[in-house]
């Protein structure tokens, strides 16, 4: 994890998207514990209410749950909650910014399909 | 418990430092106090620990007028005011315990180990980093719910400033709801994503205080051509505008109307902080 305070999103989205990234890639399966508020606070230097913030975002989309007086774990089929999340933005996150940009190299649709079919997509 | 400032004004001579200040500090929250050189941060410092007295206003603990037995076991005040130089660091900390009953002295000295300062030696001759070393432990280790800490990382280096936002923040956890954390510094980068609540003044006065993300959630800096910027930010409240060649970037509060032709970000606590407390030129 690596948090900055001036890449223009806040520090307690960085958070929450930090996490969803860690779940994705598996560094946290389901349902194992996440690093404690304070594990966090202490070792990223970032405040524990900013830190709580962000956790308890994905606490609201279920992604999370916590276990009372122990900590916070992953919750089962967390994995699918955020693939789901994330493929609704796909289109806004990834493919109207590359969009966008290939306008301004001047790409022709073909050009940019061409791309994509050299990539190995199942 | 809160502590709170009301209507604070102290005049020094027929200056005037503070005017009319007003804002209150909750254990477990830290806090930044934000101003330019001669603000009038120290001097806010300074009188709520009562080492100088205001012209005006009051000062409240719990609702309650502090008393000078009370503000002894509640506030503490880290700043360049020295210790006595002949005495050795190992001495100090064993003197602050006679003042303060609960002051951690093991604590103390594990920190001096962790940050290698040399508890023989006198504090006189301790480098100018090292002696904010020995303020800061002095501060954590106090049983104060309010600590403030004046340029807690004057002349640290980049190692002893990383140790010092670890320490703090650890120190903040074990005590959790029974303290209070208020940092005066002019590295606002560094200390920005520490701290929850940020209070700026300008020439003595309040300009801005609250939670810094609910800050930095209305401030927006735009970019692009001169007049897409201007027409895209009709309705806002305009704090900065920067020129580089062509390109034209404003920092503002409000809506910023939709526009194809300019690039609408958020902006830092730092870049918000400078263009607050601008006075024009550079």
């Amino acid at each position: 994890m690596k948090f900055s305070a001036n890449s223009g999103v806040p520090i307690f989205m960085q958070i929450a998207n930090s996490i969803e990234e860690d779940i994705l890639i598996g560094v946290y399966g389901d349902e194992m514990q996440i690093p404690s508020t304070t594990e966090i606070s202490v070792g990223y230097k970032i405040n524990p209410a900013t830190v709580l913030k962000g956790i308890n975002i994905l606490v609201d989309q279920k992604i999370l749950y916590k276990k009372r007086g122990v900590g916070m774990f992953v919750s089962t089929g967390a994995r699918e909650l955020i693939k789901e999340k994330r493929s609704e933005s796909f289109y806004s996150d990834f493919v109207k910014p590359m969009v966008n940009e290939a306008k301004r190299l001047s790409f022709s649709k073909r050009y940019i399909i061409d791309m994509i079919n050299k990539e190995e997509i199942n | 418990m809160k502590l709170e400032i009301k209507n604070v004004t102290k005049n020094f001579g027929t200056v005037r430092a503070l005017n009319n200040v007003s804002m209150e500090f909750e254990t477990s929250h830290i806090y930044a106090l934000l101003g330019r050189n001669g603000a009038g941060k120290s001097t806010l410092m300074n009188i709520i620990s009562q080492r100088i007295f205001q012209t005006s206003g009051e000062i409240l603990l719990d609702g309650q007028i502090i008393k000078s037995d009370e503000l002894l076991s509640n506030i503490y005040l880290m700043s360049e005011t020295s210790f006595n130089g002949n005495r050795k660091v190992k001495d100090l900390f064993k003197i602050a315990k006679i003042f303060d009953e609960e002051f951690d002295v093991e604590y103390a000295f594990t920190l001096a180990k962790d940050f290698k300062l040399d508890t023989n030696q006198k504090i006189a001759k301790l480098s100018t980093g090292y002696s904010t070393i020995f303020k800061v432990i002095m501060g954590i280790c106090s049983s104060c719910k309010f600590v403030m800490f004046d340029e807690p990382i004057l002349g640290l280096d980049a190692n002893h400033r990383n140790a010092f936002y670890k320490m703090l923040l650890s120190r903040f956890a074990e005590k959790q709801d029974e303290v209070c954390y208020i940092i005066s510094t002019h590295l606002i980068d560094e200390v920005s994503s520490l701290i929850e609540r940020a209070i700026i003044i300008k020439e003595g006065s309040v300009i801005v205080q609250g939670d810094v993300d609910e800050l930095l959630k209305n401030s927006l800096s735009v970019k692009g051509l001169k007049a897409d910027v201007e027409r895209a930010t009709e309705d806002c409240r305009i704090l900065g505008t920067d020129t580089v060649g062509s390109e034209t970037t404003s920092i503002v509060v409000g809506d910023v109307k939709p526009d194809d032709g300019v690039q609408v970000s958020s902006v830092d606590l730092q870049t918000l902080f400078i263009e607050l407390t601008n006075e024009g030129g550079f």
